[in-house]
């Protein structure tokens, strides 16, 4: 039985509109309705000129991440049954609004680009068959491993809010990635970045970007350990004779 | 492209108010304060006690003012705060291995938690 309920959504139309303003409307919803199905029907049977991002419907893909009562959130792993009293639905803070829902990215993937997420230094050939890493190799970057590039980690990083240079929850951790990657050998070329004041340093340690993580990557973990890696570059470097 | 014009919205000053972890991030940052007046009191303390009795015994009468006592006390819960949530996350930031098995995360704050309590008797016993 679908009974009718309340979704106030961020509209922006960049041709029209000076600033973005809130849009209520009632959409049908039962137990199995996602907020990403409410966006659809929205879009179906209510106003056709509503933008917003969506692929996979089941949390791969990474595009759909809107702030569903000011939290980050996946718009297809999100129900509307767990919020009867209705809900809000923003596009992802920290970013530009392009219109709508839709939020311009640049921001995130230039930084994703800049600290190098691939193997680095490795020149083993294919004929050298397979890169065989022991089970131990790969627990150290496993979990780091399973980021689907969503972007709610930025949107809950007041850090990344407050200072736009900082490179943010979700690089640092693909940074971490691969400076765990037995085959990888790029960490010198990654360790200049996290060991500036907006790499790792740029974190205080506020811990949301974890809470929200929809692939339990936990980017606080890796961005603190980052820390700790830098720190140990700088004490090195310390203890090492000056080069004449 | 002409009708790009991405919108930019502001952060407000009181960000840290709209949302509950933000509140406890900004309580945990906090907890410095109460922490650095301790510091400097106990410094100050060291200071008169090598001064002589009469400062010495100033800086004991200065420090059973009720604010003081008040400050210590937000200072000790400020500062057990700070490390509840420093041995949560020591776990996460330092895993620690023995042999091929992680350490569960359990354990290293009870550890951390066990170790609070031995300095802390230790240092009673002293006094």
């Amino acid at each position: 039985m679908d009974k009718l309920q309340t979704v106030n959504v961020l509209r922006y139309d960049p041709a029209k509109d000076e600033e973005p303003y809130l849009e209520t409307f009632k959409v049908p919803a039962n137990d199995t309705t996602s907020v990403q199905d409410a966006l659809a029907y929205i879009k179906d049977h209510l106003d056709k000129s509503l933008s917003y991002r969506w692929s996979c419907r089941m949390a791969i893909c990474g595009s759909c991440g809107v702030m569903v009562n000011n939290v980050p959130k996946l718009a297809c792993k999100t129900f509307l049954r767990d919020y009867p009293e209705g809900l809000t639905l923003e596009p992802l803070a920290n970013f530009a609004i392009e219109k709508d829902l839709v939020v311009d990215k640049t921001p995130f993937l230039e930084r994703l680009e800049a600290i190098k997420p691939y193997i680095i230094g490795n020149d083993r050939k294919p004929e050298e068959g397979p890169n065989l890493q022991t089970p131990a190799q790969m627990a150290k970057y496993k979990q780091f491993a399973g980021c689907i590039n969503c972007g709610l980690c930025y949107a809950a990083c007041p850090q990344f809010g407050l200072n736009p240079e900082f490179i943010g929850p979700a690089a640092l951790t693909l940074a971490r990635r691969y400076n765990l990657d037995s085959r990888d050998h790029g960490k010198a070329e990654r360790m200049k970045l996290i060991n500036g004041k907006d790499g790792a340093w740029g974190c205080t340690f506020v811990g949301y970007c974890s809470e929200v993580c929809p692939k339990h990557v936990d980017p606080a973990a890796a961005v603190n350990q980052s820390k700790v890696e830098s720190s140990k570059d700088f004490l090195i470097a310390m203890l090492r004779p000056q080069e004449a | 492209m002409q009708n790009r014009k991405p919108y930019v919205r502001p952060i407000a000053r009181t960000w840290y108010a709209e949302n509950n972890f933000f509140s406890w991030y900004m309580v945990r940052e906090l907890t410095i304060v109460p922490l650095i007046i301790f510091t400097l009191n106990l410094a100050a303390g060291l200071f008169a006690l090598v001064s002589g009795p009469s400062a010495f015994n100033a800086w004991v009468a200065f420090s059973s003012h009720p604010l003081m006592l008040i400050i210590n006390v937000l200072a000790l819960v400020g500062a057990l705060y700070h490390a509840k949530t420093f041995f949560s996350m020591m776990p996460k930031v330092m895993p620690i291995k023995v042999g091929d098995k992680k350490v569960s995360d359990g354990t290293v704050v009870a550890v951390q938690w066990l170790l609070v309590l031995v300095v802390s008797a230790v240092v009673l016993a002293l006094v």
